[in-house]
């Protein structure tokens, strides 16, 4: 039943929407990697993790946590309109299975969009061909930890976004939840920024070591991660299953 | 002895302390249409959505093919159909894609989109967007959706709304044969008496969130009654008169009124008042329409 409703989710989406977002992050963020390792080379010299880190600070400070909102809120979005909860309620479906497809399915969503951020990166590279060593297995466990740190994320909006019926309106806050991520991401340790669920994929994706690294604590990042993902789904699920649907 | 469907005892819903639904107890006997009848903002939504598990009863409870809700709440939706205000699907898929997502939760096969949408004569906009519908095939299509998997019980709230002459009849000729085809039991809200007449075997109207009658349609129907209503010049002493004998009869200071339980029973009144100067004689019947307006408290214009 949960799977049924996981491919339900499938059929629903407007696919053009969700290409031509996942598009833009890629063919943006690899531009501006491209253009500002290449303004940048005078301090930075040009090399494969130098072309990461330009291009991942745009999407991770700003693009993956916008795209968690709008395709949290578009998810949610034709339910909202022409009031299709009440009509999905009213099936003989469970309503902890119904939320927690959703959560699976925006997921999925997300994967999909880092996976593009991805091989963005790589055929942008391949292109200028920048010295040293590519490390793939690196970035793929980069690709990961940037999914996983956006979960708390993903849980906060699934439960605000059942409330906001109206999409502009989401998308309006999300943008302006978004902003603050670049003082918030690179101005405070990881242990204080990972309680704004906006700013974890750039702590988790940013590569260790280097002079720009962010102040990262891991232990102390994925437990907050961890413990808050908890929390939100929770709240967020108890809510959706007890109510009322007008 | 029949069994029913649905049995709520007080059920009540509360909005900001103010009470729309107040103690109310539906019983529902199988294969029964139910009229569930009450003027704007009665309260025939919010009982609706109680039922269906949309709404949480702020007391009371609800039992539906004898178990209770929201306690088996999936298990009672599998055999609920229902259609609830304006129907709700997504705008940017075909009705038919709208249907397949409501069979592939039913598990059903894609002959029953076929059949339903057959049913509901949609067949030839099957694969049109259902944002380009006009508001009667939407309608038609929430009756498809609620059809889809034959269901033991259907419960409409105001189906035939925005629906023209033909796409009612359309509609009130398949709900009244959908007891013996599928031997569903029915329930239909509406606003208007006329419309539950044509259909209900039984009818509950509600009023101000409190239920005024439930029972049978034909029980209601017996309520029905003729008035002679009798001009005289000494109507007080007619009265006296009449009264002694043991008529049902009103007096005010021009007339009486006598309540007529079967026609001939005229010759009889009219015996009674030989004796007296009549001045004029009208008949009034009290229609279901009349009760209906009593009852709701809406005045009918003079
Ligand atoms: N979500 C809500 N919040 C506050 N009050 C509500 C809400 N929903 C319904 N009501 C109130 O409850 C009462 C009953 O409303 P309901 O929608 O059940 O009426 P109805 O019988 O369906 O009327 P109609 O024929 O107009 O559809 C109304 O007074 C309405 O204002
Ligand atoms: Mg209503």
């Amino acid at each position: 039943m949960l799977f049924n409703l996981y491919k339900l989710e499938f059929k629903k989406i407007q696919w053009s929407i969700l290409i031509f977002l996942i598009l833009l992050d890629t063919i943006i963020n690899a531009s501006l990697g491209a253009m500002f390792m290449k303004s940048n080379s005078w301090y930075f010299p040009p090399s494969w993790s130098e072309l990461y880190i330009q291009s991942l600070s745009f999407h991770a400070l700003f693009f993956y946590p916008l795209y968690v909102g709008i395709i949290t809120s578009l998810v949610c979005f034709y339910e909202h309109k022409n009031n299709a909860w009440k009509q999905l309620m009213c099936l003989p479906i469970s309503k902890t299975n119904l939320y927690v497809a959703k959560f699976m399915f925006i997921t999925t969503l997300l994967a999909i969009t880092q996976l593009t951020f991805f091989i963005g990166y790589f055929i942008t590279g391949w292109i200028i061909q920048p010295p040293g060593k590519l490390d793939v297995i690196n970035y793929i466990i980069y690709g990961i930890l940037g999914w996983l740190a956006m979960w708390p994320l993903v849980a906060l909006q699934l439960w605000i976004s059942q409330k906001i019926k109206n999409f502009g309106r989401s998308l309006l806050i999300n943008i302006f939840l978004v902003l603050p991520n670049v003082v918030v991401a690179t101005g405070f340790p990881s242990y204080i920024a990972a309680w704004f669920p906006f700013s974890l994929s750039y702590f988790a994706m940013y590569p260790q070591g280097s002079v720009l690294s962010p102040d990262f604590h891991p232990i102390f990042f994925w437990s907050i991660a961890f413990f808050t993902s908890i929390l939100y789904f929770y709240i967020g699920l108890t809510y959706f299953i007890n109510r009322n649907w007008n | 002895m029949m069994n029913n469907i649905i049995e709520t005892h007080d059920l009540c819903c509360q909005f900001n302390r103010i009470k729309s639904v107040d103690k109310i107890n539906i019983q529902i006997p199988e294969g029964a249409i139910y009229g569930f009848l009450g003027p704007n903002g009665a309260g025939k939504t919010t009982t609706l959505k109680m039922l269906l598990g949309l709404l949480n009863p702020s007391s009371g409870s609800i039992k539906i093919f004898g178990e209770k809700m929201p306690t088996n709440r999936i298990s009672i939706l599998r055999e609920i159909g229902s259609l609830i205000e304006s129907p709700s699907f997504y705008g940017h898929l075909s009705g038919y894609k709208n249907l397949k997502i409501f069979a592939s939760i039913y598990g059903l096969p894609n002959s029953a989109i076929e059949d339903v949408l057959n049913i509901v004569e949609l067949t030839p906009h099957a694969n049109r967007p259902v944002k380009h519908y006009s508001f009667g095939m939407k309608q038609r299509l929430g009756i498809a959706i609620a059809l889809i998997h034959k269901p033991k019980l259907l419960i409409l709230d105001e189906p035939t709304n925005g629906l023209d002459p033909a796409g009612i009849q359309q509609i009130r000729d398949l709900i009244k044969r959908l007891p013996t085809l599928y031997n569903t039991t029915v329930l239909i809200s509406s606003h208007l008496l006329s419309e539950v007449e044509q259909i209900a075997t039984h009818v509950g109207i509600i009023h101000g969130g409190k239920m005024l009658f439930q029972d049978a349609f034909d029980v209601l129907r017996k309520q029905q009654t003729s008035y002679l209503i009798i001009d005289l010049e000494d109507p007080s002493k007619a009265y006296q008169s009449m009264q002694k004998t043991g008529w049902d009869i009103t007096v005010n200071h021009t007339a009486i009124s006598i309540r007529l339980d079967t026609p001939g029973q005229k010759t009889k009144i009219f015996e009674c008042l030989k004796n007296f100067n009549i001045i004029n004689v009208k008949e009034k019947h009290r229609s279901l329409e009349d009760i209906f307006l009593d009852w709701t408290g809406v005045k009918k214009e003079v």
